[in-house]
């Protein structure tokens, strides 16, 4: 009976001196990590240069989302013209050679940069575009509430962005339904630039 | 074994991959195009509009025609003729470049420029400021720009910018082309002075084309 008694302490005390041990361990392998700078430090520092990173591509990126309240679509070579004149937020009608789009929406596809004549009043001839004339007229609406909630006026304001080989027929075309859907003033939009490359596109030829 | 890859993707060094990417940001910065876009204001009447009423007096209208053969001036009722170098059946200013790749590149925009910079000299148009501008169906947005540009501003060579207060005309066309608008003091809607073009025909509005193409 004594003889188990004393195996029990004995066995307790061997436990206790492997925790005690182990604990040694532990800080002392904590303190060597300390000394080397730690796994814990070198994260620290990764994830501040990432956060860095991630700080300035959010601030170009907001930056270059919140300019223009025009948006360029791809495939449009807008031209190049002196003119200083800052935009303004208003309707945006682009014109490019896949065909007009409002707020990013193709409204009316070309072919050989015209408007097919089924798609226009009166024909190939004719300057109403029909598709166009619908969705200028339900923006126009849009536009008249949202200047009555605000206590302001519906000035029919537009700014047309158009690709540099856009002919004068189809822009008359445009605009003729845009004035019949109550649009009265147009602006073209350009890249600022000299008088040089004027009416030319950024990735034009050389001179 | 669970524990011991944790503890080796913890241990996983970044600052190779963020130093490359540092180096990329800029690189890809230089790479982005600015583009500062701006407008052109511009009225085109409405088709069914009437024709404006008869005083008796000949309209003061000052009407620019470009077709793909050149420019044709109509100031009053009557066009005006051909300069030197052109068919006198033909434009009052033909191609300068009829061979040239775009279409921009094709017209005189030199004699254009010093044609209606001399219109404007004369006491007689020097207050008048619109001009219609009408182009044939297939003329190209990027001409019909540059034809506003010409006749909406009056330059000036660059050299002189800073010193000019009115337009001049030009002596070549490189000098043309490096020539900007003028820049005169005017009250802007808050009432504080800000510099803004000074206008040769600054109203500019579009014609309705002749439809036969």
């Amino acid at each position: 009976m004594a003889m188990a008694a004393e195996n029990v302490n004995s066995a307790t005390q061997s436990v206790t001196e492997n925790a005690n041990d182990a604990v040694l361990l532990a800080r002392a392998a904590a303190r060597r990590k300390e000394r080397r700078g730690g796994p814990d430090s070198k994260s620290g520092l990764s994830m501040n240069s990432l956060m860095d990173m991630m700080t300035i591509i959010l601030v170009f990126l907001l930056k270059s989302y919140g300019e223009d309240p025009i948006v360029v679509l791809p495939n449009t070579d807008v031209p190049i013209s002196i003119a200083q004149v800052t935009p303004e937020d208003m309707t945006v009608l682009t014109i490019n050679k896949e065909g007009i789009f409002m707020v990013r929406q193709r409204v009316v596809e070309l072919e050989e940069g015209r408007v097919p004549g089924n798609f226009k009043k009166g024909g190939e001839g004719g300057l109403i575009i029909e598709p166009l004339e619908v969705a200028l007229r339900q923006e126009a609406e849009r536009q008249r509430t949202f200047a009555m909630a605000t206590g302001s006026t519906f000035e029919g304001d537009m700014t047309i962005v158009a690709d540099q080989v856009t002919n004068y027929r189809l822009l008359v075309e445009v605009m003729q339904t845009a004035i019949g859907a109550d649009f009265k003033r147009f602006r073209f939009a350009v890249i600022q630039g000299d008088m040089a490359h004027s009416g030319r596109y950024a990735g034009a030829p050389q001179l | 074994m669970a524990r011991n890859s944790i503890s080796e993707a913890e241990n996983v060094n970044l600052n190779p991959v963020l130093n490359l990417v540092l180096v990329m940001i800029p690189l890809l910065l230089l790479s982005v195009v600015f583009m500062t876009i701006s407008v052109i204001e511009v009225t085109m009447p409405q088709r069914s509009a009437g024709a404006a009423p008869n005083t008796g007096e000949p309209p003061k209208r000052l009407q620019l025609f470009i077709s793909k053969q050149g420019f044709t001036l109509v100031k009053g009722v009557s066009s005006m003729p051909a300069i030197d170098g052109c068919a006198s059946d033909g434009p009052t200013i033909c191609l300068a470049h009829p061979e040239a790749e775009l279409d921009v590149d094709r017209h005189n925009w030199f004699a254009l420029y010093n044609m209606l910079f001399d219109i404007k000299s004369d006491p007689d148009w020097a207050m008048h400021e619109q001009i219609e501008i009408v182009a044939d169906p297939s003329i190209n947005f990027g001409v019909l720009i540059k034809a506003m540009d010409v006749s909406r501003y009056q330059l000036v060579p660059e050299a002189d910018a800073s010193i000019a207060t009115k337009g001049k005309a030009m002596g070549s066309v490189m000098e043309m082309n490096s020539a900007v608008a003028v820049l005169t003091e005017v009250t802007n809607d808050e009432g504080a002075f800000v510099k803004a073009p000074l206008g040769m025909f600054p109203v500019v509005v579009l014609g309705l084309p002749t439809m036969t193409q």
